[in-house]
């Protein structure tokens, strides 16, 4: 018995293959988009984590002024639970290739950590080799002979032991894991890119930096690996002191690479978490619809097939096995599909800031058998909602036709002073669309969702794309930040004064500390003022509103850490520095601050705990080419970094331009979502009234007459869908961005008005696109057939 | 006189893949203006494809078919839309009104199509169905949903009115009403009339009987004496 009904399943199949296939795509795209943007992040993060692996990457990095012995290296090597500590030195010089001279960072090349990884050539073998950035070189390069300026410094003359070094590859380093090169004191602002060369050029033995790993192994970016971090750290520090009382232990955290990389990629966990939700709730409609439809077409069939004594149970069976037989083939399709081609294509829109890697394919059982459970349920329920109507009804009721659904008045009707206004026409396409109140629904929903989608895609986008703008020109409107040793301030004060052209300058006292607020603590950079008048180099404000500078005992806090240490105005909030002197202060404003967190003081607060104020950093303005301001002021010896508002900006800008990729993802998919659930609707609407498209027909309607006749009440519905997509995309968009966990960065919630308008019109394009589409069929049903008695 | 509608050599063979099953072969025969005429035959004769031919729903293999001095058989797709929506008023055995619409608005629907339309209201009135304006077809009974398609059919004036088992679902005195109703306003408004059944005994309504056997015209005999449809029981 059950292999008839097998047989009839494949009929069934074949006979309506449009519809079967199309069942099958909803489930592959739902599933493919679920699974895959579910496993976008953990692929780029295990990708990174591979290559961090592979490439023997640091757990600690202990840096100090002095530098260390080979048998300081030791002494972290010996450390219970250390698999490794390698001594590493680093050396900025100017570099002549051809006629052109730039400041490179020079690396000796390591044995175990931090390896870098060969794009194409070889690595260096002898003491006049090297290689070189990937970012900065190409493979033209390899062959060209570099040049160590004889303008260098006697520190660098006198540090190398070759001059020159021929390019033999290009390479990668996982210290550099985007195109953050660091400062250098050299020429001012960043260096160029690195070089890495034999260990032997490097004079003299003594070691700038000294980097660790562990026996222990965690998932990178993982919550486990913060512990195992935090389980090492005081031995690494306890090592430190005994060796010396000026250093700094640093993690992976202080890694402008590793940290970028983590808040590049956490948007598409945003985005991960509400696009496939609506995606798989529709998927689920058009099943329930689409089922509905093929056991309503084929009641006469049921009604047949129970009457002859089949039971409920196994002509279900045949129901059951043509749904869960697409369910089978669109999971299996969509879920390799989607885990393998979203994450590469995300990774291919990030690939102008990381490409250090090829994309891992990642597995995960979990997410394989959560989606194929959720597909299942899903259409097993849709498929039983679907049959239980028509199997409740006696044999003998389903042979006979279903009576068609009766007509109704709506309540527009009611309303006289519009209802009068309307054509004839359009009275009845009005009517049409409240006759079928579930596929009303279902359209009003599948379209509204699309476009919040639009909306929450484009929303995204203005939240994030001028972040660059708003951090470094309206907040932080200085152009150079000057660091130099403390109490160096009239050194550095006037020589500035001694230079070219208008410089304004605001001194200040900056340093890491760590800012507790209840449960929570957050890193965060302090800044003390001995002056309330900071206007010009930064801007504290809370929208309008200008806020006052802090009074002794109180602080203004960025936003962004605000929200995460749960803080108000008034509150206190615990300021700790790095040597664990601790102050208590008032919160007194909170203030828009984008990027990075900041702490604001003024130079009487915490005086006594604190230290006395004493300047470390002068931020200036200049109308000079800030390039050869900084050139002058890095020959000042105690300056010890320079950085340029104007390159934090591009860089953020650059990694921004990655979201338009994004955005044209989630454009494409929620067109296609659009026009699944249009098309599908039209379908059946089209399938359940060929006889009255048919009788329009022979009474002579044109087929543009026809086409809106069916297809008006789409577009009206599409319509009004979009706009209630508005609100609703509104909704999602605050959902995505809430769900974006960076800690150093602030999105501000936005949507401007132009991205509203074009959502509407890109869905109401999506709208009449699939309108197009179904046009043609509507014409192309047959007219004598489909009046021929009932069937 | 000239024949109204005029069928020269007319086949028609559907083809389903290999296989192809001749519905009509070599019809001839005309028909005169103002006419109403009976087609007779059994069920799979050909009746109802030589109707949707004439009323430009389907095509023809070969041949020709006139109405009043024009090859309808050789229209254009546009050409066959607007004939449809001028010269023609079908009616059906399952009358297809529109579910969605009252019965004045399925007349609306038809009237708005032509220039010289009857009013939506007066076709009604002509059917007997004034005080039902306002149901919809659900609410109605299948003689009454006749009338409204019949109604339909009138509202839209046309040159010919074709009927497919105008009676084929309802019963014997609503059947009869519905003829009555369709041979009096035939002879009114001077339109011309084709009804197809397969119902023998009401052939004596008719001005003209076409008896069609396997796709081939059997006769077709003129009724010089037309017998009022109240005396003519079966």
């Amino acid at each position: 018995m059950k292999s008839s009904i097998t047989k009839l399943t494949g009929r069934s199949i074949r006979s309506f293959f449009g519809r079967y296939l199309a069942l099958l795509m909803i489930i592959a795209l739902s599933v493919g988009l679920f699974a895959g943007l579910k496993i976008t992040k953990p692929a780029m993060a295990h990708t990174a984590g591979k290559y961090f692996d592979e490439q023997n990457f640091y757990d600690f990095q202990i840096i100090s002024v002095t530098g260390f012995s080979g048998s300081d290296v030791e002494t972290f090597g010996s450390i219970e639970g250390v698999s490794r500590a390698e001594g590493s030195r680093e050396l900025d010089a100017l570099i002549e290739t051809g006629d052109t001279i730039a400041a490179y960072k020079l690396v000796a090349m390591p044995s175990y950590i931090n390896m870098p990884s060969v794009v194409s050539g070889r690595m260096p073998e002898a003491a006049n080799e090297c290689v070189v950035d990937d970012e900065a070189f190409t493979e033209e390069d390899i062959g060209t002979v570099l040049t160590v300026s004889p303008d260098n410094s006697d520190t660098v003359a006198y540090g190398l032991t070759e001059t020159e070094y021929t390019i033999v590859g290009l390479v990668n380093s996982p210290l550099y894991l985007n195109d953050d090169r660091g400062t250098t004191m050299l020429s001012g602002g960043a260096p160029a890119g690195f070089i890495y060369i034999m260990e032997e050029c490097f004079a003299g033995d003594v070691y700038t930096s000294i980097y660790v790993t562990v026996d222990e192994k965690e998932e990178v970016y993982s919550d486990e690996y913060d512990e195992l971090i935090d389980l090492y750290e005081p031995e690494i520090t306890d090592a430190a002191e005994t060796i010396t009382d000026k250093y700094y232990v640093l993690t992976r955290d202080e890694n402008a690479g590793y940290l970028s990389f983590e808040g590049d990629t956490s948007i598409i966990s945003g985005i991960a978490n509400i696009f496939p939700v609506f995606f798989v709730l529709i998927s689920m409609m058009v099943c329930i619809t689409t089922m509905g439809r093929m056991v309503e077409e084929e009641r006469t069939q049921i009604g047949v097939l129970k009457a002859m004594g089949f039971s409920d149970g196994s002509v279900m069976w045949k129901y059951m096995l043509y749904a869960l037989s697409a369910t089978a083939i669109g999971w299996a399709a969509g879920f390799f599909l989607g885990t393998w081609g979203l994450p590469a294509i995300f990774w291919w829109a990030y690939g102008s800031l990381y490409d250090f890697a090829k994309i891992s394919y990642v597995f995960s059982p979990l997410l394989a058998f959560e989606t194929l459970a959720v597909a299942l349920i899903g259409i097993t329920g849709s498929t039983l909602i679907a049959c239980s109507r028509e199997f409740r009804s006696v044999p003998a009721r389903l042979i006979r036709p279903r009576t068609a659904k009766k007509g109704k008045r709506i309540f527009l009707e009611k309303i006289s002073f519009i209802w009068k206004r309307l054509s004839f026409l359009h009275k009845v396409s009005i009517r049409n669309m409240f006759r079928y109140k579930q596929r009303l629904v279902m359209l009003l929903l599948g379209v509204s969702c699309c476009a919040a989608l639009v909306v929450t895609a484009f929303g995204i986008r203005d939240s994030m794309i001028d972040l660059g703008e708003l951090q470094y020109e309206e907040i932080q409107q200085y152009d150079l930040e000057v660091s130099y040793i403390a109490g160096y301030e009239d050194r550095v004060q006037s020589a500035i004064d001694g230079l070219p052209g208008e410089n304004h300058t605001l001194a200040a006292s900056t340093e890491r500390v760590r800012l507790t607020g209840g449960e929570t603590m957050r890193s965060v950079q302090m800044l003390r003022f001995d002056t309330e008048d900071v206007s010009g180099f930064w801007n504290f404000r809370n929208g309008e509103e200008e806020l006052a500078f802090p009074e002794e005992g109180e602080a203004l806090i960025g936003r962004k850490v605000a929200e995460k240490l749960d803080l108000n105005i008034g509150d206190t909030v615990e300021i700790q520095d790095s040597d664990f002197n601790a102050i208590q202060v008032e919160v007194s404003g909170i203030f828009d601050n984008y990027i990075d967190n900041y702490v604001v003081l003024s130079s009487a607060t915490g005086a006594d705990s604190l230290g006395q104020w004493e300047s470390n950093t002068i931020y200036l303005s200049t109308n000079q080419d800030t390039h050869s301001v900084s050139e002058e002021l890095m020959g000042i010896s105690e300056v010890s970094g320079i950085s340029f508002v104007e390159d934090s900006k591009e860089s953020i800008d650059e990694a921004m331009e990655c979201l338009d990729y994004i955005i044209w993802l989630l454009l494409i998919f929620s067109g296609a979502l659009a026009f699944i659930v249009i098309y599908n609707l039209t379908n059946i609407n089209l399938a359940e009234r060929s006889r009255e498209i048919a009788t329009v027909q022979v009474l002579g309607f044109y087929p543009k007459e026809t086409e809106s006749y069916v297809l008006r009440e789409n577009l009206i519905l599409s319509l009004i869908a979009a706009v209630i997509g508005m609100p609703l995309g509104t909704l999602f968009h605050h959902v995505v961005m809430d769900k974006i966990l960076i800690d150093n960065m602030y999105f501000p919630e936005k949507i401007t008005f132009a991205s509203y308008v074009i959502s509407l019109i890109c869905t109401v394009l999506f709208a009449i696109v699939v309108n197009l589409f179904m046009k043609r069929r509507v014409n192309k049903i047959p007219m004598a057939e489909s009046l021929k008695a009932v069937e | 006189m000239s024949e109204f509608i005029k069928f020269s050599h007319v086949s028609k063979i559907y083809k389903t893949g290999e296989v192809s099953i001749p519905a009509l072969t070599d019809v001839s025969f005309g028909v005169e203006k103002g006419e109403i005429c009976v087609i007779l035959g059994s069920s799979g004769a050909g009746k109802t494809t030589l109707l949707n031919m004439l009323g430009g729903m389907d095509t023809v293999t070969s041949g020709e078919i006139w109405l009043d001095g024009k090859n309808v058989a050789a229209l254009s797709k546009r050409k066959l839309v607007e004939y449809r929506r001028h010269d023609v008023g079908f009616v059906f055995q399952f009358y297809n009104l529109i579910p969605n619409l009252t019965a004045l608005e399925n007349v609306e629907i038809a009237a708005m199509l032509c220039e010289n339309h009857i009013p939506a209201e007066k076709a009604l009135e002509l059917v007997g169905l004034s005080d039902r304006a306002s149901n919809f077809p659900a609410q109605l009974s299948g003689g009454e949903q006749q009338r409204v398609a019949i109604a339909r059919a009138l509202a839209k004036n046309p040159r010919l009115l074709l009927c497919d088992e105008p009676t084929g679902a309802l019963d014997y005195e609503t059947g009869k009403s519905v003829l009555k109703l369709l041979s009096q306003l035939g002879r009114e408004k001077n339109t011309t009339v084709l009804i197809i059944t397969h119902n023998q005994a009401i052939a004596p309504m008719a001005d003209r009987v076409l008896r069609i056997k396997s796709g081939r015209i059997e006769s077709c005999i003129c009724n010089s004496n037309p017998v009022s449809i109240d005396n003519i029981e079966w």
